[in-house]
């Protein structure tokens, strides 16, 4: 069973993200839910520890989803957790550059199951 | 932004392919553009910061709320007032981000705020370009200052 964090400070958002998780056949793994970066990094240091994927939004209050990624990718211990971003608005440059940082894959609002299991293919088996 | 000439085509079809990708349902442009106050409705609004400064709002009824929310919730909580609130917050930064992108494609640096519940429409309605949206016969309205 794999251990998957999802981090956004919606409600509906998360449950989306698991319902969208569930239809492709995820629902037997561990979820845990952050509502936002800092909230996610507590996890990742304390008892929760490492998860085996990341799925976070960028846009949250108090830490968010990009000063995660960039936290998590200077850690030895959390630099190669595969992270899928999920986002509301297209940047390019911004992709590019969290792209970059490695191991990371960028979504865009609304997700579907069949561009959720895409993203996930080349994040978590091929390796971006 | 809203005198963007495609303003009102670009907003259907992001509204389209949005309520289709995640709820399943259909929207069309509604035949009556004008705004109804109602009690039982839910108002967010969201503040584009880049690359152009304006305020957007989403106005939905709590019927139409709680049944995309009960699908999706599945039974599996009581779908309060908060959920609806938090469930109308999402769409409008799902709706404004795709606008925005669909907008200014060619833009590198876009910034949403978080949205945010209002208990009225915070705009001088002189002002503003609404758009009047139907899914499954019930009205939701998309206003941008």
């Amino acid at each position: 069973m794999k251990k998957i964090l999802i981090v956004d400070d919606s409600k509906t958002a998360r449950m989306f993200i698991r319902t969208c998780f569930n239809m492709c056949g995820y629902d037997q793994h561990e979820f845990v839910e952050a509502v936002n970066g800092k909230e996610a990094l507590d996890l990742i240091k304390g008892d929760y520890g490492v998860p085996d994927l990341l799925v976070t939004d960028i846009n949250m209050p108090i830490m968010n989803g990009i000063d995660l990624l960039k936290k998590i990718r200077v850690s030895p211990q959390t630099t190669g957790i595969p992270v899928l971003v999920i986002t509301s608005t297209s940047n390019r440059l911004r992709e590019e550059d969290l792209e970059r940082l490695g191991n990371t894959s960028v979504l865009m609002k609304p997700i579907s199951p069949a561009r959720l299991l895409e993203a996930l293919k080349q994040v978590v088996e091929e390796g971006v | 932004m809203f005198d963007h000439p495609k303003f009102a085509e670009i907003v259907l079809s992001v509204c389209e392919f949005t309520f289709e990708e995640m709820l399943f349902y259909e929207v069309m442009m509604s035949d009556d553009q004008n705004y109804v106050s109602s009690k039982e409705e839910i108002i967010l609004s969201i503040n584009v910061e880049s690359p152009i400064n304006h305020r957007l709002c989403l106005v939905m009824p709590k019927t139409m709320i709680f049944e995309m929310a009960d699908m999706l919730y599945a039974g599996s909580m009581e779908i309060s007032d908060d959920i609806l609130i938090d469930f109308v917050a999402e769409l409008l930064n799902t709706f404004t981000g795709r606008i925005v992108s669909e907008l200014f494609p060619d833009e590198k640096n876009t910034f949403l705020s978080i949205p945010k519940h209002e208990e009225k429409i915070p705009f001088d309605m002189s002002k503003c370009r609404l758009l009047a949206l139907e899914v499954e016969g019930e009205k939701l309205y998309f206003i941008a200052e």
